[in-house]
């Protein structure tokens, strides 16, 4: 996936290629805007959940009033009830932290370990470089959700464990874009003449490599947040990660699966967050991508 | 081209030994003991004796220096035997014949699904004239790649086993108990395939050949179908091995909603119970037919695209050095 985010090399004279990107854009822009504040105002929402719970629910999430089980959602209860009496919409808000928490351990995790992986990999090269690359071969050739399961195995089950898991199925991409980034910076030229006034490669890395790779890699961890979202809620709803009662979004789905004829709200709606969300990442993301983040 | 061939199959068993060996590392290095794991899993934790314990370690060879079972592990792993599960004491190549049909029919079913909906979705998208079907077409596998698979499974369920009443909601009888499964496992690969195929047939359309053949009148469908599918299809088919590994990583979660027998169904449950000696049978197995699948794109690519010939395979030099830019 990383080849999609090397930016076009463009071979056009710098008038015609500044002109024929820039038109387009401005009209692209307009067309996006929309669907990109509306993303970033579904991340906003779904951070405040996280954040300050009680701005957006005055409703308890772990005790229920089991008089008003299974209610179907109506304006008290937006989302309905689930089997005790327990707001689901509550449930969802207060599931936000569990929720964004462990992806973001997930995509931080994937993201330390990768960059470093792929910044050693590209300055060393040599057998360091085809050492450490093998090993992101060999991470890459068993499907995601497998790895991430054979480390929730060792590690036993709870929401840090998964996060971690997911985390190191994120590793592979984050150390090949950063390879490949710094393989590509260390052949300019600014580098080399940079080298040549005696800066160290510690002193390089920081002050050029670092900055110049730091845009394509914002992109990639905005869609890996994304796919850590879906992978977590997955694993939470096979019932690896957050343990009852502390809702998590996985989690409420797959509570909801025992009332699955009768009540489609305690599914449907939890589910239907997740999708938002994702989806919203995504957008952004895809915004950063074409927008050029890196110019 | 014998020794490309050879040379790309040492590549793959090379990489299987490495999956073998970090999934060995991960799973007996990291936790103490599988044994105890697996029976208080179980609940019996408490019960088990010391000697219960010492016996069961000796009777998995688990009382071995980690040195002797990873060799004899991956001894027998190499001879076909995969060793049997500490939660049920069955052979796990039994438990494995059993799943893996069940899986292959669900996973090929819902590839051929996801073939069909997401090329015809990105086909149409690029043939559409008019701007807004256009949108809206290309919108759909943004969409498709953000629902989780777990929901869309629960609420074609919901529709369609309880309320309608069109097929079974559970269990592998008969082939309306494989539609819902499979359209929940097609959904996000179609919405993969989709996304790939469209931003290839777009960079394939701005080629010179197909203004060429614009230029001495082919009409749109023609220069679509006829000129740039199939140049555009090439890139697509090197993306096979990614929706193998979605298709494996989605039975998990497929077979769990649905209550199939299966691949991912043992999984789940192996996962559930600590069961390593079954998880490592299950990752190494998924490895093998990624890294299979992998190889076989790999060999067939020349045969779909004449220009990139593997090194020695024909005397012309273009060919030779693309070859060797391909190798």
């Amino acid at each position: 996936m990383s080849d999609t985010l090397t930016a076009p090399v463009d071979s056009r004279p710098a008038g015609v290629a500044i002109i024929a990107t820039a038109l387009p854009r401005v009209r692209r822009r307009r067309i996006l805007a929309g669907g990109v504040v509306v993303s970033v105002l579904v991340i906003v929402a779904v951070l405040g959940f996280a954040l300050f719970p009680q701005l957006f629910t005055t409703q308890d999430p772990i005790d229920g009033v089991p008089r008003d089980k299974l209610l179907a959602p109506s304006a008290d209860h937006w989302f309905g009830t689930d089997h005790l009496g327990r707001d689901v919409f509550t449930r969802v808000v207060y599931g936000a932290r569990l929720s964004l928490m462990a992806t973001a351990v997930a995509v931080v995790f994937g993201f330390v370990v990768g960059t470093t992986l792929g910044i050693v990999a590209g300055y060393r090269g040599g057998v360091v470089d085809s050492v450490l690359m093998r090993i992101v071969d060999v991470l890459l050739a068993v499907p995601g959700l497998l790895l991430s399961l054979t480390i929730v195995v060792a590690l036993g089950f709870g929401t840090l464990n998964v996060a971690i898991a997911v985390g190191v199925g994120a590793v592979a991409s984050f150390a090949r874009l950063m390879r490949a980034e710094v393989m590509r910076i260390r052949q300019s030229e600014y580098i080399e003449a940079s080298i040549a006034f005696g800066r160290s490669w510690r002193g390089v890395l920081v002050e050029h490599v670092v900055p110049n790779a730091s845009g394509s890699v914002l992109v990639l961890a905005t869609l890996e947040f994304g796919s850590a979202i879906l992978a977590i809620s997955s694993l939470s709803f096979l019932g690896f990660g957050a343990q009852p009662p502390d809702p998590e979004w996985g989690q409420l789905v797959s509570d909801g699966r025992n009332y699955l004829a009768t009540s489609w709200w305690l599914t449907t709606l939890p589910g239907l967050v997740v999708v938002l969300v994702v989806l919203s990442v995504n957008r952004i993301g895809r915004a950063l991508e074409r927008d050029g983040v890196r110019r | 081209m014998i020794r490309y061939l050879a040379g790309r199959g040492i590549q793959a068993l090379f990489v299987l030994w490495a999956a073998f060996t970090v999934t060995f590392v991960i799973l007996f290095v990291l936790p103490s003991d599988p044994v105890e794991i697996a029976l208080s899993q179980g609940g019996q934790g408490g019960i088990a004796s010391a000697e219960t314990l010492a016996d069961l370690r000796a009777e998995y060879g688990l009382d071995q220096p980690l040195v002797t079972q990873y060799f004899s592990t991956l001894g027998r792993f190499v001879t076909g035997d995969f060793g049997q599960s500490i939660a049920t004491g069955t052979p796990v190549a039994t438990s494995l014949g059993e799943a893996l049909p069940q899986t292959m029919q669900l996973a090929g079913v819902a590839f051929l699904l996801a073939l069909i909906v997401g090329g015809s979705i990105a086909v149409l998208a690029s043939w559409a004239q008019w701007r807004p079907a256009q949108q809206l077409l290309l919108s759909i596998p943004p969409l498709g790649v953000a629902i989780p698979t777990f929901w869309s499974g629960l609420v074609l369920l919901q529709i369609f086993s309880f309320r309608l009443g069109w097929f079974p909601s559970l269990g592998n009888q008969g082939w309306q108990s494989i539609v819902l499964p499979a359209v929940t496992l097609a959904l996000p690969n179609a919405a993969f395939i989709a996304q790939v195929l469209s931003r290839s047939l777009r960079a394939t359309l701005q080629q010179a050949y197909i203004q060429t053949a614009r230029a001495r009148g082919a009409g749109a469908t023609r220069v679509l179908l006829g000129h740039a599918l199939r140049n555009a299809v090439l890139p697509a088919v090197t993306v096979v091995g990614i929706c193998v590994g979605n298709l494996l990583g989605g039975a998990v979660v497929v077979e769990t909603v649905f209550s199939r027998v299966g691949i991912g169904r043992l999984t789940q449950v192996a996962v559930s119970a600590q069961d390593i000696p079954v998880v490592q049978a299950l990752v190494v197995l998924s490895a093998a037919i990624f890294v299979a699948v992998n190889l076989l794109v790999d060999l067939l690519y020349p045969l779909l695209d004449p220009r990139i010939a593997h090194g020695g395979a024909r005397p012309s030099r273009v060919s030779k050095r693309l070859g060797a830019v391909h190798v």
